[in-house]
């Protein structure tokens, strides 16, 4: 009877899981990196390229072949809305004007992996943390 | 057993409220360590919390709007006239402020009315901060289905399909005694009751399910995906309906864990402000009782010298209270003369006069003889006359010249001792007391002579909650009682104060501590005495921290254990959240 009540509720309790970002940390190549659904997320802001890398819960990098992203960026108090393409390996590219300002940028972005509903995350840019 | 069979009633129970739950779970794919259960709280409304440093938001559907609450993160404070920008679903909607309420913006949206999982981008732009934020917004899909008749939370328009059917009347009853009696059966120990409990549970699904799929004439095209979650999403219907029509769910309320559910309503309207919690150095400290007394160059007496009969200055006799300027006449002594003084001085008046009219017609005859003797004659008896006249004039008032009493400094009368008319003696006796209000001072006695010889600054508060800048200014070198006087100077003190009311001092010592300095009102009592304060957890929960406090000054603490560096801690509204019940 146990058995069956954990099965019951374990069905019951799946259903509404949602992601909770970790707090911002530094990721191998340099970017603030976060959670994104079942996914780590690193965004690197260098010039006006906006370049998301994405591994695995495991931090293994994952082919992003097929995969689409938006990013919504808040920099100097204005929002702006780019598609970021697979750039090879684990990295989604696109172009942002930035005008340089890295500090206190914040991204959130939106990614579908193929065959995936999309997981969105959240960094910002240029805080040590919270 | 027992303790598994409760989890597993708990489980249940949390599944069941999970789908209206701010879902507050951990993500699937890989594990995050130390992370603490948080307490699922059933909304009755879907709601969505997020945060970033600057910014808290709270979203919550209210049939076809989106009610969003926007506050500062670390203080709590609502923030208004920020351009909010909701995007889900592809879809980018500007939320307008809501008129009349400080930090709420309301948008309608196409998407609010689709059950499902959203996921929500809101862009903030206010005047000094400006932020994106990320949510996943969960309506089930009984509030979608009442949201398309027009109310928010489809409890009405389950209960209105219930009232209209009478066998869905019927089953709810069912179900409603299958809860019960599955409560029962599973808090109850024994194997026959378990399979008792677990047949009723199964018969309880089989009948919500049953009520899920039984509704009339709504679109079935997700009701094949849509199997499972339906449900789970029916008997939640039922819990929502009992929360809504007690008036629960929207009301703050206890947890069981003991934390508060506040929704963002209910913390504008308590005014609830926090404050990030920072470790800090502070002087170390120690209590003492004082008083409130006059400065020696600030208080005034006025006595009289000699002894007499009272009588009225020219706007009469001061009262208590009375503000008056230095030199101010307060009130004359009529000198008492005795009669045998006043036989004395009338028989030398009458002398100086008998010797007045002789000395006056020697200069008479003398002025006729100007020129036959010699002038020096005539010139001392004009001196002696003049000598005998200011004799009599000394004399004569000395019978009825009175004595004034002038205020001796600018102060405010505290002692009136006379009545108009009242005979007092010289010296011995205090007629009036005179203090200057702008320069008292605080005498505190010690115990310890340690803490005398370390004194560096204090703040009184007195018992009406008044805080005082105290200066430390000496502390006299004999005890008194056994005890050391020490004696502050008050800086710009306050209007209201008066000699002789006592204060609670708290006077810093040499040496530091270290903790988390807080104002004192963030410090509550629990229900069993002890200290605590609330701490705002997420967006609309709060927990109490049993603390250890130790006063910094009149108007803070410091805390050096219970609670972490950059917790938000309640300040103003603490004593309100703590009368929760």
């Amino acid at each position: 009877m146990k058995f069956s009540t954990f099965v019951l509720a374990a069905v019951l309790l799946a259903a509404p899981a949602t992601a909770f970002a970790d707090g911002p940390k530094i990721g191998p190549n340099g970017g603030a990196r976060t959670d994104a659904g079942p996914y780590h997320a690193e965004l690197v802001l260098k010039g006006n390229d906006v370049v998301l890398y994405v591994t695995d819960g495991a931090d293994k990098p994952l082919d992003v072949t097929g995969a689409k992203a938006e990013a919504t960026i808040l920099a100097n108090k204005q929002t702006q809305k780019i598609t970021l393409e697979p750039a090879g390996a684990n990295a989604l590219k696109g172009q942002a004007n930035l005008s340089g300002a890295h500090d206190s940028v914040k991204v959130v972005t939106a990614l579908t992996m193929p065959g995936q509903k999309p997981v969105q995350a959240r960094f910002e840019m240029g805080h040590a943390g919270h | 057993m027992t303790i598994r069979r409760l989890f597993a009633a708990a489980a249940v129970a949390a599944s069941v409220a999970a789908p209206v739950a701010f879902p507050a779970l951990a993500h699937e794919g890989h594990a995050h360590g130390g992370e603490e259960p948080k307490p699922v709280i059933a909304m009755a409304a879907p709601t969505l919390e997020t945060s970033s440093s600057d910014l808290e938001l709270v979203a919550v559907v209210q049939g076809k709007h989106l009610l969003v609450y926007l506050d500062r993160f670390a203080t709590n404070e609502p923030v208004n006239g920020a351009a909010v920008e909701v995007t889900a679903d592809g879809e980018a909607v500007t939320a307008s402020p809501v008129p009349g309420e400080n930090g709420v913006y309301r948008l309608e949206a196409g998407w609010l009315s689709k059950p499902g999982a959203h996921d929500l981008t809101v862009s903030i732009t206010a005047a000094d901060a400006s932020d994106l934020l990320i949510g996943t917004l969960e309506i089930p899909a009984t509030a979608a289905v009442a949201s398309v008749t027009g109310n928010g939370n489809g409890v009405a328009d389950v209960l209105g399909r219930v009232r209209q059917d009478s066998g869905l009347l019927l089953g709810a009853a069912m179900v409603f005694l299958l809860g019960v009696l599955t409560t029962v059966a599973l808090t109850q120990r024994g194997r026959s009751r378990t399979v008792a409990g677990a047949a009723l549970i199964g018969l309880g699904l089989l009948l919500a399910s049953g009520a899920a799929f039984a509704h009339g004439d709504e679109d079935h095209s997700q009701d094949n995906k849509d199997k499972a979650p339906a449900a789970a999403v029916a008997p939640t219907a039922a819990t929502t309906a009992a929360m809504a029509t007690t008036g629960v769910s929207e009301s703050p309320r206890r947890l069981p864990d003991g934390s508060l559910y506040v929704p963002k309503p209910s913390q504008r309207l308590l005014s609830v402000r926090t404050t990030v919690a920072k470790p800090q150095e502070a002087a170390q400290t120690v209590q003492l009782i004082g008083q409130i007394v006059a400065d020696p160059n600030g208080g005034g007496h006025v006595q009289a010298t000699q002894t007499g009969r009272i009588e009225p200055g020219d706007k009469g006799l001061p009262y208590v209270g009375q503000r008056v300027a230095a030199g101010q006449i307060l009130a004359y002594i009529a000198p008492a003369v005795t009669s045998v003084e006043r036989g004395g001085l009338q028989q030398q008046i009458a002398s100086v006069e008998q010797e007045i009219v002789i000395a006056q017609s020697r200069v008479e005859r003398l002025r006729k003889l100007v020129g036959s003797v010699p002038q020096r004659d005539i010139d001392e008896a004009e001196a002696t006359l003049k000598g005998l006249q200011r004799q009599r004039a000394a004399l004569s008032p000395a019978l009825t010249t009175k004595e004034a009493l002038k205020a001796p400094i600018s102060g405010v009368v505290t002692a009136n001792n006379v009545k108009v008319g009242q005979v007092v003696e010289g010296r011995d006796q205090v007629l009036f007391e005179i203090v200057d209000p702008s320069r008292l001072m605080v005498e505190a006695v010690a115990f310890d002579p340690r803490v005398a010889n370390s004194v560096r600054g204090a703040t009184a508060t007195t018992a009406d909650g008044v805080t005082l800048t105290l200066e430390h200014l000496g502390h006299s070198l004999a005890l008194r009682q056994q005890a050391i006087p020490l004696l502050f100077q008050i800086n710009t003190p306050p209007q209201g104060l008066s000699v002789g009311q006592p204060v609670r001092i708290v006077a810093q010592i040499h040496g530091t501590m270290s903790g988390i300095v807080l104002p004192r009102q963030s410090v509550v009592r629990g229900p069993n005495g002890q200290p605590l304060v609330w701490e705002h957890e997420s967006a609309q929960r709060f927990v109490a921290r049993p603390v250890r406090t130790q006063p910094v000054d009149g108007n803070t603490v410091l805390v050096s254990a219970g609670i972490e560096a950059e917790a938000r801690i309640v300040t103003d509204g603490a004593g309100l959240l703590n009368q929760v019940r």
